[in-house]
């Protein structure tokens, strides 16, 4: 065997247990930290024991998974057998739940996630564990987790240990670690120990309602509908046979929980749009020529509670359907009872900031007592009527003569004519799914024979998918609308069924009509 | 027991994994556990001053501090008169690139492989190294489909040390980690788009309508995230609209701290 002395410097004594004894070594090079674990079975002469360590020594390095410490070396003296492993810097999860200032509730949930598929990706390796708690978590650097390797290890089940012979043997053994490399340890068990370390993570952090905390959490896919509580109940009732199912579960709840969150956001988007400008009493000239001040924007005011609170859930609809709590609308519906889009700016002429109204015309009272147009004049001092007809007869002249100079000039030029599409195709087209179909659109032609550009659009159906390529390009774009100078063009349909693709080409100027050519794509197999 | 003449002795090396101006990868086997290794020959001018084996050692143990999940851990290593040894445990797996591009696979989601790169590449800044070479060869796809560092850099620095007697001037103390974040924004950047960057004519391969589109794809991934914005703001800076560097390592540093929800405009 290898003496390892000679590369290590041991610096202090770091735990002890019944079983074995821990240093800290520290290599003499690369100055990277390391445990060397000497152990005491050794010690006692038990060669039966001794060899079962070293071959599951041998066991963990060669099979090396990222989230567990390495190890490094083995070595065999007179005195014993001590195996270097990887020391593994960070805080513990414990450390990190119990305290007071580390609320960062959303990191939990980033992280209770990522353990699942880590211990997933731990037991594709043929690594299990027995037992397993927030304090062999280490959240290291880049935040990223780690399995501590110094806790103590637990007993498994009576029950565990009888239905598991290979268990069994191994439980009475001295061990090197938390982990067993065996496909064999108890399954249900490692599931138990998955859901109750979520559970103390998340009820942990929060002290407080799950699922109402959760609600607030402004990703959706940790925290969004109680997502993770749901999982975590599910696990308990040992609904999933394997990790495998678990993680395939979750990531289709995660799809469906980012698909609905990004439909929401899409109708929050197009909710939030200015609306066109509309006919409205107060926009008239009598109310801007009040001496009230102008209502408050709603454009200012909506971002109010995002301000006040911005772990806020994204603000929903506020439809019937879609209750549950529209309180960031509650600002702008409040400055909408005030009218918000009533007045324009200070400063700006009513008849150019204000649309033709076909609403209710303005009290005649109120407008009849203010003559002027849109600007805030001093009570009790009126400008000249005639200086004010004067500079309206000005700007229609003005307005006039370009109006017809245009009108001249579009008269005497000859007017663009737009292009015409035509794609060539057989009568009879027959594509197969991920195919590649060589569409010609060389023939489209322009009266002013201008250079074109090609724009081609899959219109129907909604969920096909298709890549499309220049014949000058190895490699296609996965897009439904594709712009090219090419007159060619390759498509690659990857799902069968009817589909149907339009051509249109411009020609700088205008776009010729929308050309449709349906066809079918029958499966590739 | 049995004394060991040679550091090398320790471990059983194989074939040639990598060859490089200088330097040599064997994939080795450590012999008391069995591990699965590399092993990093890099050769000494025999003029190689004390100086220079202290440049080399000092690179070495920066190299060690590498800890993070997914990185190659630098075993162990020495100084010969014949070649500087070093010993990484790392994954083997294929590397990335146009054949082997995981972001066209759609195993996992994009989101989540530009996440990885990117904690790969901070991880290696983090002990105060600049790759100054990061490609898609960089990084492997192992045997889950999990992305890897493969490729530190640590030999080319070895080598840069012992011809220059000095240490890796690739440090974030020589305000180069610019150089990192450009070129891991241009290996996603890369690996998104499945085609190669020509830089002949960037305004054509990258202009407003493509960057709306790559930057609506990353949206349609995952809603309102801090890196998209941050990979946004690559994307600026990768097609002129700013300065690369500095939009570049502006947002990495927000991302750093948690703040890139102040850089959204």
């Amino acid at each position: 065997m290898i003496p390892t002395s000679e590369a290590w410097r041991f610096v202090a004594p770091l735990d002890e247990t019944n079983y074995w004894e821990d240093t800290v070594a520290q290599h003499l090079v690369t100055e990277h930290r390391a445990i060397r674990r000497t152990f005491s079975a050794a010690v006692s002469g038990d060669e039966a024991a001794m060899e079962e360590i070293v071959s599951q020594v041998r066991l963990a390095a060669a099979c090396n998974p990222s989230a567990l410490p390495r190890v490094y070396q083995l070595e065999t003296l007179e005195g014993g057998t001590s195996v270097i492993f990887e020391y593994i810097e960070g805080r513990t999860l414990e450390d990190l739940i119990n305290h007071e200032g580390c609320k960062k509730t959303l990191h939990f949930c980033r992280w209770a996630i990522r353990l699942v598929g880590e211990l997933a990706e731990l037991r594709r390796s043929n690594v299990c564990f027995e037992r397993l708690d927030a304090t062999q978590i280490v959240i290291g650097d880049c935040e990223q987790l780690r399995v501590h390797h110094r806790s103590p290890i637990g007993s498994p089940s009576p029950e565990a240990l009888e239905r598991s012979p290979l268990l069994k043997r191994l439980h009475q053994l001295p061990r090197i670690g938390v982990y067993t490399a065996s496909s064999q340890v108890d399954a249900a068990g490692e599931r138990k120990v998955i859901a109750t370390l979520l559970l103390q993570m998340i009820c942990a952090s929060t002290k407080q309602d799950l699922d109402g905390w959760l609600a607030k959490s402004p990703r959706p896919e940790y925290g969004h509908n109680g997502i993770v509580s749901q999982l975590i109940e599910r696990v308990l009732q040992g609904e999933f046979e394997s990790l495998d199912r678990l993680q395939a579960e979750l990531r289709t709840m995660h799809e469906a929980e980012a698909g609905r969150h990004q439909k929401e956001m899409q109708a929050q988007a197009l909710a939030s749009a200015p609306p066109p400008p509309r006919s409205s009493p107060a926009t008239t000239v009598g109310s801007l020529a009040s001496s009230a001040p102008a209502p408050t924007p709603r454009r200012t005011a909506s971002p109010a509670p995002e301000e006040t609170n911005p772990w806020a859930a994204p603000a929903a609809l506020p439809t019937a359907n879609n209750d549950p709590a529209p309180r960031s609308w509650g600002v702008a519906a409040a400055a909408e009872d005030e009218n918000p889009w009533a007045a324009p700016p200070a400063g700006a002429v009513g008849p150019t900031a204000d649309p033709p109204s076909a609403g209710p015309r303005p009290d005649p009272i109120s407008a009849s007592s203010s003559p002027t147009i849109g600007r805030k004049v001093p009570s009790g001092k009126k400008p000249p009527i005639a200086l004010i007809g004067a500079a309206v007869a000005v700007v229609l002249v003005l307005v006039g003569g370009y109006v017809l100079v245009d009108v001249l000039r579009s008269a005497s030029a000859k007017p663009n004519e737009k292009p015409t599409a035509v794609i060539k195709a057989p009568a009879s087209l027959n594509v197969k799914a991920e195919e590649r179909i060589r569409f010609d659109a060389r023939g489209s032609n322009d009266p002013e024979n201008a250079t074109l550009s090609y724009k081609w659009e899959v219109t129907a159906p909604d969920t096909t998918s298709v890549i499309w390529t220049k014949p000058s390009d190895r490699v296609g774009k996965d897009t439904r609308l594709f712009l090219t100078t090419d007159g060619e063009v390759i498509a690659q349909f990857m799902k069968p069924g009817t589909v149907t693709i339009q051509l249109t080409v411009s020609d700088g100027i205008s776009w010729s009509d929308a050309v449709p050519l349906t066809f079918e794509v029958t499966p590739a197999f | 027991m049995t004394r060991l003449d040679s550091r090398e002795a320790g471990y059983e090396i194989g074939d040639v994994v990598r060859q490089g101006d200088g330097y040599t990868i064997h994939r080795a086997q450590e012999l008391s556990t069995g591990a699965p290794c590399f092993f990093h020959r890099i050769a000494v001018p025999p003029s190689l001053s004390s100086t220079g084996e202290q440049a080399a050692v000092a690179t070495m143990r920066r190299y060690g501090l590498l800890r993070a999940p997914r990185t190659p851990r630098l075993a162990d290593g020495w100084v010969s008169p014949e070649n500087i040894c070093g010993v990484e445990f790392k994954e083997a797996g294929i590397p990335l690139g146009l054949d082997n591009n995981p972001f066209k696979d759609q195993v996992r989601a994009k989101s989540d492989l530009f996440e990885d790169t990117l904690h790969l590449m901070v991880a290696l800044n983090r002990c105060n190294i600049v790759h100054s070479a990061l490609t898609p060869q960089c990084f492997i796809t192992g045997r889950q489909g999990k992305i890897f560092l493969d490729d530190t850099g640590l030999d080319r620095a070895l080598v840069r040390c012992v011809r220059s007697d000095q240490q890796s001037q690739f440090t974030l103390a020589n305000n180069l980690s610019g150089l990192d974040i450009a070129q891991w924004a241009s290996v996603v950047l890369l690996l998104h788009t499945g085609e190669p960057l020509i830089a002949q004519t960037l305004g054509d391969k990258w202009d407003a309508y493509e960057l709306e589109q790559a930057v609506k794809k990353l949206r349609s991934h995952r809603l309102g995230d801090d890196l998209t914005a941050f990979f946004e703001r690559c994307l600026n800076g990768f097609i002129g609209v700013a300065p690369l560097y500095d939009s570049a390592a502006d947002a990495l540093k927000a991302w750093q701290t948690g703040k890139l929800g102040s850089l959204i405009k």
